[in-house]
């Protein structure tokens, strides 16, 4: 096996949408008047973005250029003025969420019956979250998992992104830094072995190691670690999609895709495949469905070499 | 047998180390980077492998840190885990 570096250092740096002036009138202009009028200054915002800063009109492009294949130039551009809308309200929903009270916001949850049946096993979960929709609003309303959650996140990258992030949900949640010591596995692998839950992004493979998986088209590297976690310690894997259904309405979606196998009995490298290609399966069915909801701004097809996992031949232990 | 040498046939066993032998394997060789060139796959194998094995768990980071830090150091903190018990 090859071995590298756990640190997020190499990150790539997608466009920054937004700076703090910015952020602070969005924020000043919900707290009074509630998230339409962002909305609608938003709308006259996009066009700024679209015609003067190119840098994201080319990080919206990757994505958008796989899953719409041979759009060009009007329709192109069309479509990412309304991609770019849309994250934008997300942004503004994940905002309110750390200003306006619980009440204002709808919060459907499908399968929140399969989080309650799951957390009364004595198995931990890893819970594989996507920059789909709005996340945060998945995360703020797991209180039907009657377990300790670990989220295995970059939280100064998150604070760094979108003030207000889990405002008030923080003491709920124990962060596990990614770029500590082994990539924070040490602590994972405890949580899991005692019945917790660890929360990873599915979609997000800065620093981590990854296996490449057909995703619309073309091969993109996937973080290889949720599944090798539940390979190792038979934690059941959640994926949760969240969607946005309108102003401060979201739908939040957990489907168990690790089913009835017993994964600890599988060769690690068949069960890691096996397992990556149920979620990246889920994530296309999600694509196809919601196109203007996945937000990934930077180029995901692309493989950093130094990073690609090619395995000892674990077996099952 | 001392669990020194229990442990780096473990180690050896179960992380599918090929090429290399208990006997080659320091006491005090780093288990990770440098040394006997173990990631964050095994690290995730060793956890397993302590509390399969010996049932017993690193929860503190800090004290992983010491504790992963070569196969003395796991097999005091594998003995001082025992004692307590």
């Amino acid at each position: 096996m090859s071995v590298s570096s756990d640190s997020m250092a190499n990150a790539p740096n997608p466009p920054n949408y937004g700076n703090r002036a910015g952020f602070a009138i969005f924020h000043l202009l919900i707290r009074a008047l509630g998230p339409i009028p962002a909305y609608l200054l938003l709308a006259f915002i996009v066009p700024y973005y679209l015609l003067l800063r190119t840098g994201a009109r080319l990080s919206a492009s990757f994505y958008l250029r796989h899953r719409f294949p041979g759009l060009g130039g009007v329709r192109l551009f069309m479509t990412t003025a309304y991609y770019i809308y849309q994250f934008g309200k997300v942004l503004i929903d994940q905002a309110a969420m750390g200003i306006l009270k619980k009440e204002r916001f709808t919060i459907d949850v499908r399968g929140g019956e399969v989080l309650q049946r799951l957390s009364k096993e004595k198995r931990g979960i890893v819970l594989l979250t996507t920059h789909a929709g709005n996340w945060q609003a998945a995360m703020a309303n797991m209180n039907r998992i009657e377990k300790r959650v670990h989220l295995l996140f970059n939280l100064a990258g998150i604070e760094g992104r979108h003030f207000f992030d889990l405002a008030g949900q923080r003491d709920r949640f124990h962060f596990i830094p990614p770029g500590g010591f082994l990539g924070g596995m040490v602590e994972a692998t405890n949580a899991l072995n005692a019945g917790e839950v660890v929360a990873i992004m599915g979609d997000r493979a800065f620093g981590a190691k990854t296996i490449e998986m057909e995703f619309l088209g073309e091969k993109a590297p996937f973080p290889m670690m949720p599944y090798y976690l539940v390979a190792a310690t038979g934690a059941n894997l959640v994926v949760l999609l969240t969607v946005r259904t309108g102003a401060l309405s979201f739908s939040v979606e957990a489907r168990c895709i690790s089913g009835e196998e017993d994964w600890t009995q599988m060769p690690r490298e068949a069960a890691v495949k096996a397992l990556m290609g149920r979620y990246v399966a889920c994530l296309e069915e999600y694509v196809e469905k919601y196109p203007y909801m996945w937000f990934n701004f930077f180029d995901f097809w692309k493989t950093d070499s130094k990073y690609k996992v090619t395995m000892r031949d674990k077996e099952g232990v | 047998m001392s669990l020194e040498n229990e442990l780096k046939s473990l180690i050896i066993a179960e992380l599918k180390l090929v090429d290399i032998k208990a006997e080659d394997i320091n006491d005090d060789q780093p288990l990770f980077g440098e040394g006997l060139g173990l990631d964050s796959l095994d690290a995730v194998e060793l956890v397993v492998l302590l509390q399969r094995h010996y049932k017993i768990e690193t929860k503190d980071l800090e004290q992983s840190k010491e504790v992963f830090a070569s196969v003395r150091s796991l097999a005091n903190y594998i003995r001082a885990q025992q004692d307590r018990k």
